[in-house]
């Protein structure tokens, strides 16, 4: 469970992001975080991933308090998260398969398990015959779904993708989204930070939508709770 | 808990990978790492020569304690014993040498009147027993020179405490300045490396940043660049140690000659000094350099 209770963050340029956040996305939920530019979904995911600390307030996700956390355990946090970057961030000198053992790799998983763990992550994004391949020989959203299985490939309890659709066409948009839907169906947390209102809306999942540092909800089918 | 498997050349494969990616930067900062290794080496070896032969200097820290001439040997040795019981005067070291071998010495130091002073008959010896006393407290030898002059058979009492107290303000100022060399000129080095390193450090940011949101830790993110620092210390020391030994030996090779006086320590006396010494401060360096380069990226 993710809560966030009265969390306020300001910036040393004196801006008040956050004011006084109150916030709770319940295990195995499917959340759309959006907003104006400006009103704060960057730093409510930066404080997520531990990348910036609350002023005041608690933020809790899934037993660790994030305020209170010294830095040595912040990768041992983010090893329950998955990120997914609108930029995809993959490393255009590696194949599909060394992007995606990669995380695996550098938190010191045994080699035979990485190989049966990315092979079985690749064949859920469906793309285990391009594994031999370089970033830049597939399509922005191939290269997403790449992404995304290197976010899921070491199984995280919460899914964070900011933006996620933001460099791709509307139809691989759609198939994103979709894996996305599946991965919640495994009873993982996703939180999707997006600008795009037609998305949220087709999807019809729950929705925050973050307006000067606070937050206010959409159900399900768009009412207001 | 499933235990953790990290393959130890996949840092050392990174370091070098590292140092190869930014060759020119590597090169030129190699260069200029061993430039400030092989001044300190230089430096510290002028220093180690300089006071060897300062300590040289005839009695230095030493106090020359004459006998009376018609002292007996047991009285010798009560004043030995004396003398060695002076324990709130420091350590000191006493020999005693009688006047045959005070003799002796003059005839082996003196090539001119060698001949002269062997024609000396034994019971002819106008020489008299002695005691040599070294010191390393120079502070309290206005003390010791006090207590010898009071003790019943001690004839004459010799020192050089002026020459002393100079020579050792001069190995003082000199090791003050040495140790703000080494400080600047290990800033250096460390600046130098910071560099190299951040180079690595910008090439592989995003690498970085992935492995920051997929839980790497720390020092898993870390360990390559401060593997890299490391190689590029040891092997700018490595390097400087040839160097310096090889100047060393120059040295020695055209001025010893020239410099009667002055004696040049030859390399083998310092070389595991230098060699340690050089592994430790690039090591250092390294280390330092290379931690501080990485330690934004990480935290960014």
């Amino acid at each position: 469970m993710i809560e966030f209770k009265n969390v306020t963050k300001a910036y040393k340029n004196g801006k008040n992001v956050l004011n006084g956040l109150n916030l709770t996305i319940n295990d195995g939920e499917f959340v759309f975080v959006i907003g104006d530019t400006g009103a704060g979904k960057t730093t409510m995911m930066k404080l997520l991933l531990r990348e910036e600390k609350i002023d005041s307030g608690s933020l809790t996700v899934n037993g660790f308090d994030l305020g209170r956390m010294p830095a040595y355990r912040v990768p041992k946090y983010r090893r329950k998260l998955g990120v997914v970057f609108q930029d995809f961030r993959l490393f255009p000198g590696m194949t599909v398969e060394e992007n995606v053992a990669f995380a695996l790799r550098v938190i010191g998983t045994p080699k035979k398990l990485i190989r049966s763990k990315v092979l079985h992550m690749l064949r859920t994004v469906q793309l285990e015959e391009k594994m031999k391949r370089y970033p830049g020989e597939l399509s922005g959203g191939e290269q997403q779904r790449v992404a995304l299985a290197r976010a899921l490939v070491n199984s995280p309890e919460i899914i964070i993708a900011d933006e996620p659709t933001g460099n791709i066409d509307p139809a691989m948009s759609k198939a994103i989204m979709d894996l996305l839907v599946m991965v919640n169906n495994l009873n993982k947390t996703v939180i999707v930070v997006t600008h795009e209102r037609e998305l949220v809306s087709h999807y019809g999942k729950r929705t925050i939508f973050l307006e000067n540092g606070k937050a206010r909800e959409y159900l399900p089918g768009g009412a207001e709770r | 808990m499933r235990r953790k498997q990290y393959n130890p050349f996949y840092f050392i494969g990174q370091a070098f990978r590292g140092l190869f990616r930014n060759l020119s930067a590597t090169v030129g900062s190699l260069f200029v790492l061993i430039c400030c290794l092989v001044l300190i080496g230089s430096s510290f070896l002028l220093m180690r020569n300089v006071t060897g032969n300062l300590n040289n200097l005839s009695m230095m820290n030493k106090i020359v304690v004459f006998l009376k001439y018609d002292i007996s040997p047991e009285r010798a040795n009560d004043i030995r014993r004396e003398i060695e019981g002076y324990k709130d005067l420091g350590n000191l070291r006493v020999q005693y040498v009688s006047k045959k071998e005070a003799l002796q010495n003059l005839i082996d130091e003196s090539e001119e009147n060698a001949a002269l002073y062997g024609s000396i008959p034994e019971a002819d010896n106008p020489l008299a027993d002695s005691f040599i006393i070294e010191y390393d407290d120079a502070s309290k030898v206005n003390s010791l020179d006090y207590k010898l002059r009071q003790i019943e058979g001690v004839r004459k009492v010799n020192n050089r405490l002026d020459l002393a107290v100079k020579v050792n303000a001069f190995k003082n100022g000199m090791a003050v300045v040495f140790f703000f060399f080494f400080v600047a000129l290990m800033a250096v080095g460390v600046f130098v490396i910071i560099n190299t390193v951040n180079l690595s450090v910008m090439m592989r940011a995003d690498e970085i940043y992935v492995m920051r949101y997929v839980g790497a830790s720390r020092s898993f993110i870390a360990l390559p660049f401060i593997l890299e620092g490391t190689i590029l210390g040891a092997a700018a020391a490595g390097a400087s140690y040839f160097v310096v030994r090889w100047l060393n030996g120059y040295v020695i090779e055209k001025f010893s000659a020239n410099l009667e006086m002055i004696r040049i320590a030859p390399f083998s006396e310092n070389q595991q000094l230098v060699l340690w010494g050089f592994f430790g401060i690039g090591v250092l360096a390294g280390i330092i350099g290379s931690t501080i380069s990485i330690r934004r990226p990480m935290d960014a």
